[in-house]
C-alpha cells in the first residue's frame, strides 16, 4: 500500500524507499491523495482515464551516465505532463533486489517498462511479464531477443541520417573512403555503401585487420576521395598512435575527415554527428503513450530522430573544403581557429 | 610640531586604508550591470548556444559594450524582459514577440532576419500522407517548442479539424532538417518545416523531398527579430548599428548564419502590420 502511494507521482529511487521518514510519508500521503483528487476531477476521456491508471517502470543502468540522466530526464518530463504514474529506479544506486523490481513489472498496473541501457533491458527480461518494453541506449540491441509488444530506439544513427547531413554541409562530396574491420563491422559498412550510393555517394572501404599499418592503408585513398569516414572500430582504432596518424595524413593531404563523436574535432576531424539523446527520451515518451492509449502491440524499433552536429571550421577553412553556409544554423558546436573547443 | 606631523600621517594612513579596504570589499564600487543582447527561439530546439555565444561575443566586444546571452527557458527569457533597465536587445522569434505583445509586455521590433533576400518565410506541414484527416493519430515531427507547433498545426489544419490535434503526437526534435528526415525513417508521420529548409532538403536527399507534399502553409511569417523596450532604442543606436553591418561584412557573418540568416535589416512600415503593431 505504502508503495502504491509512493509509486504514484514521479521520481522513485531506493533512496526514497530506505529514507522516507513518518513525516514525509504523511506530506507523500497529502500530495498524492491532492493529485489524485485532481486526475480525478480533470479526466475527460478515456484515453486519459487510461494514462491515468497505468503505470510505467523505468529502469536506468546508471542515473550518473550524463546520456542516459538525459534521456530519462526528457521520458520523465513528458510523462509528468500526461499525468502517467513512473516508478524510477536507478540500478546503479538502488540495493533494491531484482525479485521485488520483477514484482513491480508484474503489477497490474504496469502497462510499459522503459529500459535505458543494456543491464536494465537484460533485467526487465528476465522479468518473464506479458508487458510492453521499451529500450534505449542499449548497444547492440540485435544481440537481445525482442518479444511481440515490445519496441525501443536504436542507439546510433542510420547511416541514411549520416550521409544525408554530411551532404548538407558538404554538397561537393562524392567519394568516401573507409577502413574497417569486417570482424567488427561488415554489416555497418555494407548499409554505409548501399545508403551512400542510394544518395549518389562512391564509397572506398578498405578492409583491415589487428597489426596493419593503417597509414598504408590510409595511402591507398589518398587522391582516390573526398573525405574519409572515421567509424567507430576497435582495430582502427586500437592506439592514440593511430588516431593521430589518421589525423597527420588527413592534414598532410588535406583530406577532411568526419567521425561520429565530437572527441575527434579537436584532432582536426572537419564534422561530427552523434545522438542527441534528449530526443530518444521523447521519442520514448511517444512509443510508451502509443502502448497505453492505442492499445498497438505492434510498434517498429526506431532510428534515433535527433542529431547533434559540431564542426571544426579551422580545418574546414584550411582545406577549402567547400561548405553550405546555410548549413550552419544546424550547427551545436563550433571549433574556430581562435576558439577553444 | 612633530606630534602634528604624526597625527597627520597617522590620518592620512587611516584614510588610504580605508580606500583600499573598501576598494577590496566592493563597497564604494556600485555593481556594474552590463548591457546584454538575449537570445531566446521558440522555433528551433538546437542547443549551439556555447558556438553562439562564442562567435556573438568575438564580434560585439569590438562595436559595443554589449555581451550575448542566450536563454534556454522562455520563462527566464520573458522575465528577462520584464526586470533589465540596462538597455538590453532581445532576439527572439516573430510569433514569440507577438505572444508578448498580447501579454502587454512591450517591444518595439528594431531589426528584422533576413536569408535570401527575403524577411518573411512560409512554414510547412510536409508528409507522405493524403490528406489533413490522415493526421489522426500520428505523430509530428517539428523543431519548434509544442505551443508553437501546435499554434502552427492549428492554423493549417483549420478549424473544421481541430479535434484532429487532440489525438495527434507532438516529437520535438533539435531541428528542421532532422523533423524532415524523422519522416523519411518511419519515425514520424509528417513534419513541420520552414520552406527553407525543405529546399534545402532537395539538394541533400532529393529522394526523401520527392516523398514528401505540403498538407498545409502558414505563409508570411517573420523571421528571427531584434526587439528593445522603446523608451531604451534611442540609446542602442551603436549596437544596432552593429548588428546591421555584420551581415554585410564578409568575414562577420558567421553568428548570423547560425541563426540562419544572412543579415538583419531595418524595419520598415510593412513588417510593423504583419507584427500586428
Amino acid at each position: 500500500m505504502f508503495l502504491n502511494y509512493l509509486t504514484s507521482k514521479s521520481t522513485i529511487t531506493k533512496a526514497i524507499f530506505k529514507k522516507t521518514t513518518n513525516y514525509s510519508f504523511l506530506l507523500i500521503l497529502l500530495l498524492v491523495k491532492s493529485m489524485m483528487h485532481s486526475y480525478a476531477s480533470t479526466s475527460q476521456d478515456s484515453k486519459k482515464e487510461d494514462s491515468i491508471h497505468s503505470q510505467i517502470v523505468v529502469l536506468n543502468s546508471d542515473n550518473s551516465i550524463a546520456k542516459y540522466h538525459s534521456v530519462s530526464r526528457e521520458f520523465n518530463t513528458i510523462m509528468e505532463q500526461h499525468n502517467i504514474r513512473l516508478v524510477n529506479i536507478d540500478l546503479a544506486e538502488s540495493s533494491i533486489k531484482d525479485t521485488r523490481i520483477y514484482e513491480l513489472i508484474n503489477q497490474k498496473e504496469t502497462k510499459v517498462v522503459y529500459c535505458i541501457g543494456s543491464k536494465a533491458y537484460g533485467l526487465a527480461q528476465k522479468a518473464h511479464a506479458n508487458k510492453h518494453i521499451i529500450f534505449s541506449s542499449v548497444i547492440n540491441w540485435s544481440r537481445f531477443p525482442v518479444k511481440d509488444g515490445s519496441t525501443g530506439i536504436s542507439s546510433e544513427l542510420g547511416p541514411a541520417h549520416e550521409i544525408s547531413l554530411i551532404k548538407y554541409f558538404f554538397p561537393d562530396v562524392r567519394k568516401f573512403g573507409i577502413l574497417y574491420d569486417e570482424s567488427y563491422n561488415l554489416q555497418r559498412v555494407k548499409q554505409i555503401r548501399e545508403e551512400a550510393n542510394a544518395l549518389g555517394i562512391d564509397t572506398l572501404p578498405i578492409k583491415i585487420t589487428p597489426g596493419d599499418s593503417v597509414l598504408n592503408a590510409l595511402n591507398k585513398l589518398t587522391t582516390k576521395i573526398d573525405l574519409f569516414w572515421l567509424i567507430s572500430d576497435p582495430t582502427l582504432l586500437a592506439s592514440n598512435r593511430s588516431v593521430q596518424s589518421i589525423f597527420n595524413w588527413s592534414k598532410k593531404n588535406a583530406i577532411p575527415v568526419y567521425s561520429y563523436g565530437d572527441v575527434f574535432i579537436k584532432y582536426g576531424a572537419v564534422l561530427s554527428i552523434s545522438v542527441d539523446e534528449d530526443t530518444v527520451g521523447r521519442q520514448a515518451a511517444n512509443l510508451a503513450i502509443r502502448f497505453i492509449t492505442e492499445q498497438n502491440s505492434n510498434i517498429p524499433i526506431q532510428k534515433p530522430a535527433g542529431s547533434k552536429i559540431s564542426i571544426n571550421l579551422c580545418r574546414i577553412e584550411q582545406y577549402a573544403t567547400p561548405l553550405n553556409e546555410k548549413a550552419l544554423g544546424s550547427v551545436n558546436r563550433m571549433k574556430t581557429c581562435s576558439g577553444k573547443f | 610640531m612633530i606630534s602634528l606631523g604624526v597625527h597627520r600621517f597617522a590620518k592620512e594612513l587611516c584614510f588610504v586604508l580605508l580606500v583600499i579596504s573598501t576598494k577590496a570589499l566592493g563597497i564604494s564600487d556600485a555593481p556594474v550591470k552590463r548591457p546584454m543582447v538575449y537570445f531566446h527561439n521558440t522555433e528551433t530546439s538546437i542547443n549551439n548556444f556555447s558556438a553562439l555565444k562564442t562567435s556573438f561575443d568575438t564580434f560585439l566586444k569590438n562595436h559595443t559594450p554589449h555581451t550575448f546571452q542566450p536563454i534556454k527557458k522562455k520563462e527566464t527569457f520573458e522575465q528577462k524582459i520584464l526586470s533589465t533597465d540596462t538597455g538590453s536587445l532581445f532576439i527572439l522569434s516573430s510569433w514569440h514577440f507577438k505572444e508578448l505583445n498580447r501579454k502587454q509586455y512591450t517591444l518595439q521590433p528594431v531589426l528584422i532576419g533576413s536569408s535570401n533576400g527575403r524577411h518573411t518565410q512560409s512554414v510547412l506541414l510536409l508528409s507522405k500522407l493524403k490528406s489533413i484527416q490522415a493526421l489522426k493519430s500520428k505523430t509530428i515531427a517539428t523543431s519548434g517548442t509544442i505551443d508553437y507547433a501546435t499554434n502552427i498545426l492549428s492554423k493549417i489544419v483549420g478549424k473544421e479539424n481541430q479535434h484532429l490535434l487532440n489525438s495527434i503526437q507532438i516529437l520535438k526534435v533539435p531541428k528542421d532538417i532532422d523533423a524532415l528526415l524523422s519522416v523519411g525513417f518511419g519515425v514520424a508521420d509528417a513534419a513541420i518545416s520552414t520552406q527553407d529548409n525543405f529546399d534545402q532538403l532537395f539538394y541533400f536527399n532529393r529522394k526523401q523531398f520527392e516523398k514528401l507534399r505540403p498538407l498545409g502553409e502558414a505563409q508570411d511569417r517573420i523571421r528571427i527579430l531584434v526587439a528593445a523596450k522603446p523608451s531604451q532604442v534611442s540609446s542602442l543606436q551603436t549596437t544596432i548599428a552593429a548588428l546591421k553591418e555584420m551581415g554585410q561584412t564578409p568575414g562577420l557573418n558567421k553568428p548570423l548564419k547560425l541563426l540562419g540568416l544572412d543579415n538583419f535589416i531595418q524595419v520598415e512600415e510593412n513588417v510593423s502590420k504583419l507584427l500586428n503593431l
